[in-house]
């Protein structure tokens, strides 16, 4: 077990006193559709609109407590997890410098802007954009924050205690991977609460590295990771966050764009919810699954719901064969 | 708490891959499975390889050229297996080997923006550390373009060829215009 109860209770206090607990929602069209019980755990409802802020949060407090006189800090990102270091850095007063990538989406761009970070671009891709970032913190001795670390499972875990409370006796939860970080929380809760509920990975056909790994068992890298999904454009796997994958996942689900894309509408018109692509992604699986959950209590993790404007109005006009 | 995978030789690889469809290789002891070649990367191929066989019958005609050969630059025991577009060697066949080529003469590779950084930092200096391998090619798919490495007095040579040049190969003799390789594809194709 990662973490007794004890542990994530104390963490999910700690996180409730900026985020209150996110709903879930068991939405009746949803159900229909996918011949189940189909809860939706909104985490797109957090304040920075994606599950990443809980991590955030607890990792920056546990590192102002034990480096008081810290001078700044530093990440890489191409998203969410910047606007969650941005948002819990801003509260500490905490100088955060978060490195994206050269094309990084305008719209996250400008949001981890808004929490009073100061935004880097380097490098043409996330891999860059890291290697940059850790130089920069070496070079202005700042604390550099991983984007996977125990602190931040402990934290996210939070999202987890609260849907396994609210909804007693899931069977299934479908859970987007990206780096590791969400799923792991999940599988540290189910275990802490010692439940039988099935926890399934949801990742993308063109970045299945964790797919590819849970099936090796063992780390198995892409040399691309080429999907709309920002939160699951990964090409390295994490070793720890694979180990805890392999010892509690069930399996792991692949979903292709075009799935992608229609759960986002899906999303869009049976609950009026935007979901990014990473948020969707459980929810395609789901649907994937339909024959194999007639009749069970599932629930899909939305982890997000930055998507930028312009391609969402683009995936919004697309055509569904229904 | 990190757990220690172990990384894996080359002899390792070749029992562990997974057996699907994707391509994989071999990275400092790592897995790293191949994403499908794009359109360009196909085509540039397949006239390559028509070019190259073309060559290799008629100047070195006891020698084979092997498309997606495994090269393992430090060996059954070393930790990398790259797996190359194409491959020109004068060894004689043999299946004790696992598809691995054991003496390249001519090594060719197909850059793509998903590869390139890994294609120039980490497999070029390796290539380069094989005895008896005498020349890599490394094409651009993204424009007309390529690079031929050659060894000459135990140092390697760097030759550009641009748009309008000849690609030149003298391992195996070859000497084609470089948009010949580009055939069929809009917008590259002479």
């Amino acid at each position: 077990m990662m973490f007794d109860i004890e542990t994530l209770e104390e963490a999910a206090t700690f996180v409730h006193r900026v985020v209150p607990a996110t709903p879930q929602y068991c939405w009746p069209l949803l159900s229909r559709r996918v011949g189940a019980e189909l809860w939706v755990k909104h985490e797109n409802h957090t304040p920075i609109g994606a599950f990443k802020i809980r991590g955030g949060l607890v990792y920056l407090d546990a590192v102002r407590r034990s480096q008081p006189d810290i001078r700044g800090v530093v990440t890489a990102t191409t998203g969410n997890h910047g606007q969650s270091i941005a948002l819990a850095a801003a509260r500490l007063a905490i100088d955060a410098t978060i490195v994206v990538p050269f094309g990084n989406s305008v719209e996250k761009n400008r949001a981890m802007a808004g929490f009073g970070a100061r935004l880097v671009e380097a490098g043409h891709d996330f891999q860059a954009a890291f290697e940059h970032a850790t130089e920069l913190a070496e070079r202005e001795n700042r604390h550099f924050i991983p984007s996977y670390d125990q602190l931040l499972v402990k934290g996210v875990a939070s999202y987890a205690l609260e849907l396994f409370r609210a909804v007693a006796d899931l069977d299934v939860v479908y859970v987007p991977i990206g780096l590791g970080s969400g799923i792991s929380g999940v599988i540290a809760a189910r275990d802490a609460l010692d439940l039988g509920t099935e926890i399934v990975g949801v990742v993308a056909e063109n970045a299945p590295t964790y797919a590819l790994s849970f099936a090796a068992g063992r780390p198995v890298s892409t040399n691309s990771a080429d999907t709309m999904a920002g939160g699951l454009a990964v090409r390295v796997p994490n070793a720890e966050a694979l180990d805890i994958i392999c010892r509690g996942a069930a399996r792991i689900v692949t979903v292709s764009e075009a799935e992608m894309r229609r759960a986002m509408r899906i999303l869009f018109s049976d609950t009026h919810n935007a979901a990014e692509g990473a948020g969707a992604a459980p929810l395609a699986a789901a649907l994937q699954e339909r024959g194999r959950l007639a009749g069970k209590r599932v629930a899909v993790i939305q982890s997000g719901g930055n998507i930028d404007g312009a391609l969402f109005a683009e995936i919004l006009e697309e055509q569904d064969e229904e | 708490m990190e757990p220690a995978y172990k990384l894996l030789s080359a002899e390792e690889f070749l029992d562990a891959c997974p057996k699907d469809q994707r391509h994989y290789q071999l990275f400092d002891g790592v897995i790293v499975a191949m994403a499908p070649p794009a359109d360009a990367h196909q085509i540039i191929a397949g006239n390559l390889l028509f070019e190259i066989g073309a060559a290799v019958r008629a100047n070195l005609p006891k020698c084979s050229v092997r498309s997606q050969a495994g090269i393992a630059p430090q060996s059954l025991q070393g930790r990398d297996h790259f797996e190359t577009d194409i491959t020109v060697t004068c060894e004689p066949f043999s299946r004790q080997y696992r598809g691995i080529v054991q003496k390249p003469l001519l090594i060719v590779e197909i850059l793509s923006p998903s590869t390139d950084r890994d294609d120039v930092f980490i497999k070029l200096p390796s290539y380069q550390s094989i005895a008896g391998l005498e020349e890599i090619l490394y094409v651009e798919t993204e424009r007309i373009g390529a690079t031929v490495y050659r060894r000459a007095d135990n140092r390697w040579a760097t030759v550009p060829v641009t748009t309008n040049a000849r690609l030149q190969l003298s391992t195996i003799g070859l000497d084609i215009p470089i948009g010949d390789v580009y055939r069929g594809i809009p917008g590259l194709s002479p």
